[in-house]
């Protein structure tokens, strides 16, 4: 009777089984940014865009980066919350408890945040990043959070002005526009250029100008007012002119890039570069994909 | 010291009478304050959250923004878009044909082929080719309530092309103002009606929930916008990922085109499609939001703004002014989160507008019945000593 009763048991266990073994939930990661990584089985992987994830895995999630996990059985997609080491099912856990917690989301957006950096007196903060950023989120969600570091880009550019080093990534399709003034003039009347963007991502660019020769100045061109980078969406091309007086001797550059940066401390780093001769200029990383081209 | 409360008996029953009638009346004045300001002239509290040059915010824009953001959202299970970005004829042909070979249940295509090109041979065919086809007409408006066909695709009165075609029209208060609902069918002057392209869409695809919609008999619906993502494949995508299309609704239509860019609550930039899409979605799911009739969003408004004046009534008048300010401060916090509570978990939309404004204005309802007090007081008095002269005069 006890055999029989543990046989019976054991078969609706195994029933029981064969009814939830296929349809455990799978786990696939909808989006990320950052360098996530993925603990499975004792192996470490990066996190890509598909992979598939067991309830089990261990995530490891960077400062500034995030990941999505889209639960196959019922499409539900889930948030990570913060940077730091978790379980997958820990996140899906930590998701469902702050979307279903009401007040806290009503309250995350009637809270008192801080105010932003003030400028300080004399001084003015040219505000870029709102046009920017929705553009990068329109266009480019995966690229929206990341920077080029300014100095790199520096000591490319000034490499590429100041020593002749011109950069051979040709990434854009790219012509300009000189109308040349009857001699002896000594300004161009309208400069200009046409930017041609064939890759299936979005390029952000600027336009710098470099003047003088005992003090080297670098600011952005008129071509480039007023200000911040801008982006050219893929497979996209745009067109700028600019009249007025533009001196022989200054030199119009657009910067093109896959990735944003920020103009303000980019001329601030050059600057430094080009009017230190002290200064040792690094050899420029090769690998970083930059566009330059004199206008 | 407040006066009431060395009374006993009859004297403090009495004083509690006066104080509540004081404080019903104040309510009262309270709510005509209200009623007068927000019915004839359009003002709402709700205006401080709008952007002046627009002057266009709801009350639910702000549960829809709250709602967005939660760190849980559903793919949607039946709808895909396709992007088809700036592709011309010839090419939206190709990405037709490559989308049919994969049999999705419905096919829409939110583009308007207004006129014949110079050679629409391959749309024509791959139009003819696709099994369940709904496709926009643009309508425009033909008096109070009626519709007319404003332009509809070259090949309407073609034959060989199966299609219901489905007015895509997006409504919204006025032009460039914020779309927040969906038409269910657009009455015609000539007679008859047309369905919006969601509902055609959705009832392509499923016509059970078509007659959910239509039982509940409302010319508009609100779109549930919050925490719906839709899969979304380019051309290229589609020899890769085609196996996501088959059995499903799909949309073909432009993401990023800056003519079809719209602003709704969770978003300033978002595509017709995107909308068509979140539309049609809200059919299939069933999610409809029941707005409260206007009796139960002033019912608690008046109950609170008497509560907060019952409170300053009984408050000792040094404490009157903190105690009724934080008052208002939390009643205007709960109404703004039962608010959002009855959205998201029940569908209801609670106009937490009416609330804010009487909680602001019982207290200035109160201030001038105050004032009125005093003024019918100097009055009176004026009269009793002048009659009194009289009197003394006629001795």
């Amino acid at each position: 009777m006890r055999n029989t009763s543990r046989f019976i048991k054991t078969l609706l266990t195994l029933a029981l089984a064969a009814i939830f073994l296929p349809a455990a939930a799978t786990y696939i990661v909808h989006s990320l940014t950052g360098n996530v990584k993925i603990s499975s089985s004792g192996k470490v992987s990066a996190a890509a865009k598909g992979d598939k994830l067991k309830a089990s895995d261990l995530l490891s999630i960077p400062q500034g980066g995030s990941i999505e996990i889209r639960d196959d059985s019922d499409n539900k997609i889930y948030s990570s919350l913060k940077p730091g080491n978790l379980s997958v099912s820990m996140l899906i856990s930590q998701s469902k408890a702050k979307a279903a917690d009401n007040s806290a989301n009503i309250n995350s957006r009637l809270k008192f945040a801080e105010r932003g950096k003030k400028a300080t007196p004399g001084s003015r903060v040219y505000r870029e990043k709102g046009m920017v950023t929705r553009s990068l989120n329109l266009f480019d969600s995966i690229a929206s959070d990341i920077e080029i570091d300014p100095d790199a880009l520096a000591q490319l550019i000034a490499n590429t002005v100041y020593f002749g080093n011109v950069n051979g990534d040709s990434i854009l399709n790219f012509s300009t526009l000189h109308l040349d003034a009857e001699p002896p003039a000594p300004t161009k009347p309208e400069i200009g250029f046409k930017l041609n963007n064939p890759l299936s991502t979005p390029v952000y660019f600027n336009v710098l100008r470099f003047s003088g020769v005992k003090e080297r100045n670098a600011d952005i061109s008129p071509l480039g007012q007023p200000g911040g980078t801008y982006v050219l969406p893929a497979g996209q091309t745009m067109w700028r002119t600019q009249t007025g007086n533009f001196p022989y001797g200054e030199k119009h550059l657009l910067i093109g890039c896959h990735y944003s940066f920020d103009i303000d401390a980019l001329i601030e780093s050059l600057k430094k570069i080009i009017n230190d001769d002290t200064l040792i200029i690094n050899d420029p990383d090769p690998t970083l994909p930059v566009f330059i081209r004199m206008i | 010291m407040k006066k009431g409360l060395g009374l006993k008996g009859n004297k403090l029953w009495k004083y509690i009478a006066i104080s509540m009638g004081r404080a019903a009346m104040v309510t009262l004045l309270a709510f005509l304050l209200s009623f007068l300001i927000i019915e004839p002239m359009s003002l709402s509290t709700l205006s401080i959250f709008s952007a002046p040059e627009k002057n266009d915010f709801s009350v639910t824009d702000l549960y829809a923004q709250v709602a967005d953001r939660r760190p849980v959202r559903t793919l949607d299970p039946d709808i895909v878009l396709v992007d088809i970005g700036h592709a011309d004829r010839n090419e939206i042909a190709s990405i037709l044909q490559r989308v049919n070979f994969w049999n999705p249940r419905v096919v829409g295509i939110d583009v308007m082929f207004a006129s014949p090109g110079d050679s629409d041979s391959l749309l024509l065919k791959a139009l003819g080719e696709t099994g369940c086809l709904v496709i926009p007409l643009e309508l425009a408006n033909a008096g109070k309530d009626a519709f007319k066909v404003k332009c509809a695709p070259f090949f309407y009165n073609d034959k060989a092309i199966k299609a219901t075609y489905a007015a895509s029209n997006l409504p919204s208060e006025f032009e460039g103002a914020t779309i927040r609902e969906f038409v269910t069918t657009f009455p015609l002057s000539a007679g008859g009606e047309v369905e919006s392209f969601p509902m055609a869409l959705a009832g392509a695809y499923n016509p059970e929930c078509i007659k959910a919609l239509r039982s509940r008999k409302n010319h508009l619906e609100p779109i549930d916008y919050p925490s719906r993502e839709f899969l979304t494949l380019t051309p290229d995508d589609i020899d890769l990922n085609g196996d996501q299309l088959t059995g499903r609704l799909v949309i073909l239509g432009a993401l990023s085109d800056a003519d079809d860019m719209h602003s709704t609550p969770i978003n300033s930039y978002m595509s017709g499609l995107s909308i068509q899409g979140a539309a049609t979605a809200t059919i299939l799911s069933g999610r409809f939001y029941d707005p409260a009739s206007r009796l139960p969003a002033w019912l608690p408004a008046c109950l609170l703004c008497f509560l907060i004046l019952l409170v300053r009534e009984f408050t000792h008048v040094r404490l009157r002014g903190i105690i009724t300010r934080f008052l208002q401060l939390i009643i205007i916090y709960l109404a703004v989160r039962i608010g959002y509570g009855l959205y998201v978990d029940h569908q209801r939309v609670f106009n937490f507008s009416y609330t804010m404004l009487m909680a602001g204005f019982g207290l200035f309802a109160s201030d001038i019945w105050i004032g009125f007090e005093y003024i019918a007081e100097l009055t009176i008095n004026f009269f009793r000593r002048l009659q009194k002269r009289r009197a003394t005069d006629q001795q």
